[in-house]
């Protein structure tokens, strides 16, 4: 793994995985990971390992429910889906999420502005 | 709320450990195989394709850790796994677990039982409203020595006293009496409570079926009611609702029930509540033939019974009840004394005074019992630990961190103590039920009482319990992980003392419980001393055999001493005739009490002081029925029976207190109490005819006193005592002298009928034997703590030195001085523990004075005994560890560790 690659900010990773699911329907975890990194455009490193607590954690909270499904590709595979609950706390969490980073982008325009 | 959820899912987790380990496995496993797909199709090599897959995820086990720790909770799961660990270092010793259990339980067990008999007994025995403001009252004469006095009142002072306190909320009157209730077939005599109209919603207990006594009922022109006691309800009335509403006779009045009282409420323990209707009169003094309307018949005096205002101490109502009764005793300066006081008592102490020393023995034996156990289990839990220094101290070389360690030896602890308690409840539960069969008959605890297990105290014991445990569990832990980790795996932890310091503590714990252990064996000793000393008095007579009986006669009849003789002769003659029947003779009182007192006078002989005896009436064959010896002179014959001569036969206690030099045979006597009477001979002389020898006649308890015993024609109580000298078994006749008794005559009522063994089991030696059994199993039960304790210790320290025996025996120490070795270290400890426990038991026995008898509470046979005693189980308990440290082989001691 190249060093200049970051790790997931505390916290988020939750969030990405629910955004994710939102955005592909019922996933499994390699599939999310794969899908994180991706779209992180390769800029996050993704120990795909650190996927399963997390998941784990959003059942139990009931925000995603798993399943056993055959794959695409003729795999067995477990799958994740977003449950109802987990589509409310996704939009709360965005909606938190994109508060605080407005609020911390006026903590760094540039200085001429202020 | 998402939250709580996945803490529910946590706390589910910790149940379907496998199955969820199962599944994140294969979950892992399709992870990496679609991952090895991807990279397949990426044009990697398999052998590459599959180590990236890997090296991506991070590790199948690192991920399965995490994952692990967040599916259960890793805390609980560790538990879990100490717990399981600790139950089975346990299991691989069970003698240690056992031992420290069943030390735990007898402490928590017997803790618990007599705590719960005391408080329920006396703390708190009533259901009543407020029992403990409830307080009696006693005008004492201060010329008397003591606290008592008088404590029935008339019913005008009941009334003053009402209207003029300010202390009471209420005051109740109650008084006892026995009335005689007709069952149409046949005659009872019932123990009736005449209570004040606001009595029943004072005590403020609701009737079980019907209405209480209320205040309509109180009014002189009244239809008079009765309300039954639960126990009279069921014996005589079949449990039947429909009681409600029918009469009941008593003493020739038809009343009303009008309700049934719950079975706790037994206020004086009587049979029947009647109202009391107030008057100021007094009722005309001849009751016998009296012209009063019978319902109208009741007593004129009463108990008071006060329930002091909230805030007011006993001490503050004192003070305003002298000042009440001194006012009032201006109008009946006739009943006070000239100078007095009015003591108030709470009503609890008025009943259970007498038992009260014995309780605190009882008290102070369960703490000893509690103090036993607890320093046992810390005995065998020091012990272990020293034991275990090594393998804790490989356990935290190998990198357990100390916190988990504590956990881990608490955790034992803690099994062994919620084992101890759960044990220990059970014998609470179990020995309670026990011992509530042996309480003697009721009577010192009061009967309303309802003894059941006191639930916060066997919390509270229980806690003790495991504090201890735990304390003594965790003391040595916090000693195993601190300190160098080296010196205790090279010193091996066994074989050497110095490792660790609680050598001391135990020799003392051991010294403690054979003091403890001492105290009670000497309080148990002397409650047997006494016991044997009560039960082999020399009653002077033989009492097995006999049957006895009282035959009580309806208030109505009053019977002319010559009616009453031909009566009482017609009962002799139908038991006589029955088989099995050796003589019967008919008395005022059973032995071991003898008649009633009177002041004599005798010719030619001239006194200053008052000369008292016993004075029994008594048929001609009571001397053979009660196995009188004569010693000289003649015994009563059936002549001065039936002719109501006048003479006496008087026993050896009064020939030698009125006749130290001669003979009382011919002399004459003057009983002043005959006197009194209206039916007998007044200003009559006795003459002496025969003298018997002695028998108990004032309870075991006291010696003879002097006693005559006249014809019993010459009187008529309303009563009789009947004594029946069987050739048979004399339980078996009971029946058949009930029905001679009735066939004579079916309106009078038997009491007390029983076998005269019985009878004195009864009176006098049941309460003794309550303090025996109680006292005597508390001591059983130290003991085998106190063997428990003394031979953990010794067979412990014979286990730490196995190495040293060994090189000993191995450089040519006899095996019999090796065994002298270790038997006087632990007789060392046993007469330290000695020396202590005697001056301890000295304190003790002090509480036990006024429940021993015939023996000193200092009595050094006691104490020689019980020292004895202590010594030979003590070194009983040295003995195993003692032989199987002479019995250890010097190359396997050699070569152990």
């Amino acid at each position: 793994m190249s060093k200049d690659k970051n790790d997931i900010p505390q916290g988020t990773l939750a969030l990405m995985i629910l955004k994710t699911l939102e955005g592909l329907g019922p996933l499994h975890g390699y599939g999310i990971a794969r899908r994180i990194e991706q779209t992180s455009g390769q800029r996050l490193a993704v120990n795909y390992g650190t996927i399963y607590p997390a998941l784990l954690k959003l059942e139990q909270e009931g925000f995603v429910a798993s399943a056993w499904r055959q794959s695409e590709n003729n795999r067995r595979a477990k799958y994740y889906k977003l449950t109802r609950s987990g589509t409310k706390q996704l939009h709360k969490e965005a909606l938190e999420w994109n508060q605080a980073t407005a609020i911390l982008a006026r903590f760094f325009v540039p200085k001429e502005q202020s | 709320m998402a939250i709580l959820r996945a803490l529910f899912q946590r706390i589910s987790g910790l149940f379907n450990k496998s199955q969820r380990d199962r599944d994140l496995e294969a979950e892992l496993q399709s992870h990496i195989q679609l991952h090895f797909d991807d990279n397949l199709k990426a044009g990697m090599p398999p052998a590459e394709a599959r180590r990236q897959a890997l090296l991506k995820l991070g590790g199948i086990e690192s991920v399965k850790e995490s994952v692990r720790d967040r599916g259960g909770i890793p805390l609980i799961e560790t538990l879990l796994q100490d717990l399981r660990y600790g139950l089975r270092m346990l299991r691989k010793n069970p003698g240690f677990a056992a031992a420290a259990v069943l030390t735990l339980a007898l402490g928590i067990g017997s803790t618990t039982i007599i705590f719960s008999i005391i408080y329920n007994g006396v703390v708190n025995p009533f259901p009543y409203t407020s029992p403990r403001r409830l307080t009696t009252f006693a005008v004492h004469d201060m010329k008397q020595a003591g606290d008592g006095g008088r404590v029935v009142f008339s019913m005008p002072e009941y009334m003053d006293f009402r209207a003029q306190n300010h202390v009471f909320e209420d005051v109740i009157g109650s008084m006892t009496d026995h009335v005689f209730f007709d069952k149409g077939d046949g005659s009872e005599q019932l123990l009736a409570c005449y209570l004040t109209t606001n009595t029943m919603n004072f005590l403020g207990v609701p009737p079980f079926l019907g209405r209480a006594i209320d205040d309509q009922d109180g009014q002189p022109t009244a239809a008079p009611v009765a309300v039954l006691s639960h126990k009279l309800w069921v014996k005589d009335f079949g449990s039947d609702a429909k009681v409600l509403g029918e009469p009941i006779v008593l003493d020739g009045t038809s009343r009303t029930i009008v309700g049934v009282m719950p079975p706790r409420f037994q206020f004086d323990g009587s049979d029947v509540f009647i109202p009391l209707v107030l008057t100021r009169s007094r009722p005309a003094p001849s009751a016998a033939g009296s012209s009063e309307p019978p319902e109208r018949r009741q007593p004129f005096y009463v108990w008071a019974t006060g329930r002091r205002k909230p805030g007011v101490t006993l001490q503050q109502s004192a003070s305003d009840l002298n000042v009440v009764v001194h006012n009032i005793s201006k109008q009946f300066p006739a009943d006070y004394p000239p100078n007095f006081t009015v003591i108030p008592r709470s009503f609890t102490d008025a009943i259970v005074a007498d038992l009260k020393d014995l309780l605190l023995a009882l008290i102070a034996a369960v703490a000893m019992v509690l103090l036993l156990s607890c320093s046992n289990v810390a005995n065998l839990l020091l012990a272990r630990a020293s034991a275990r220094e090594r393998e804790i101290a490989l356990r935290s070389a190998i990198g357990a961190s100390r916190g988990r360690l504590l956990r881990q030896l608490l955790l034992e602890s803690l099994v062994l103590a919620v084992a101890g308690c759960a044990v220990g409840c059970v014998l609470a539960w179990g020995g309670l039920q026990w011992f509530l069969t042996a309480i003697p008959a009721r009577q010192k605890i009061p009967v309303e009482a309802v003894i059941s297990l006191n639930f916060p105290c066997l919390i509270f014991v229980a806690i003790v319990g495991l504090l201890t445990t735990l304390l003594c569990g965790l003391a040595p832990a916090l000693h195993s992980v601190r300190g160098d980790l080296f010196q205790k795996l090279a010193g091996g932890g066994r074989g050497r003392q110095l490792g660790f310091g609680h050598g001391k503590l135990r020799s003392i714990l051991v010294v403690a419980e054979v003091a403890l252990a001492l105290v009670l064996l000497v309080c148990a000793g002397l409650m047997i001393r006494s016991f044997y000393a009560l039960t082999h008095v020399d009653l002077g007579f033989n009492p097995s055999r006999v049957a006895a009986a009282v035959i009580t006669y309806p208030p109505n009849r009053r019977l002319t001493p010559d009616q009453n003789r031909i009566f009482l002769q017609s009962v002799l003659q139908h038991v006589e005739a029955l088989p099995g029947v050796d003589s019967v003779g008919v008395s005022l009182e059973l032995p071991p009490y003898g008649g009633i007192q009177s002041d004599i006078d005798i010719t030619g002989k001239s006194h200053s002081e008052t000369w008292n005896t016993q004075l029994d009436s008594v048929s001609e064959h009571y001397f053979r029925a009660v196995g009188l010896r004569l010693l000289s002179g003649r015994l009563l014959s059936s002549d001065d029976v039936n002719s109501a001569r006048l003479v006496a036969v008087v026993n050896d206690s009064f020939a030698r207190k009125f006749f130290p030099n001669d003979t009382p045979l011919g002399h004459l006597v003057k009983f002043k109490a005959f006197d009194q009477m209206p039916e007998t001979p007044h200003n009559a002389y006795f003459e002496i005819v025969g003298l018997v020898n002695d028998v108990k006649n004032d309870g075991l308890d006291h010696p003879s006193l002097p006693e005559l015993f006249v014809p019993f024609s010459i009187a008529s109580p309303p009563f009789a005592g009947l004594l029946v000298r069987t050739n048979v078994e004399p339980q078996a006749l009971l029946a058949n002298v009930r029905q001679e008794i009735a066939a004579v005559d079916h309106s009078v009522a038997l009491e007390e009928e029983d076998t005269l063994k019985n009878f004195l089991y009864r009176y006098s030696y049941a309460q003794p034997e309550f303090g025996l059994m109680s006292l005597g199993a508390f001591a059983s039960i130290g003991l085998a703590l106190f063997f428990l304790g003394v031979f953990s210790v010794m067979a412990y320290t014979v286990s730490l030195q196995t190495q040293e025996i060994g090189v000993r025996i191995a450089l040519g120490a006899q095996r019999a001085s090796i065994l002298r070795m270790v038997l006087l270290r632990g007789l060392r400890l046993l007469v330290a523990g000695i020396c202590l426990g005697l001056v301890g038991a000295l304190f003790v026995a002090r509480l036990l004075q006024s429940q021993v008898w015939g023996v000193s509470f200092k009595d050094p046979w006691t104490f020689a005994a019980v020292s004895v005693t202590v010594i030979v189980v003590g070194l009983l308990a040295c003995l195993l560890p003692a032989r199987r440290a002479a019995a250890v082989d010097p190359m396997i001691a050699i070569r152990y560790e």
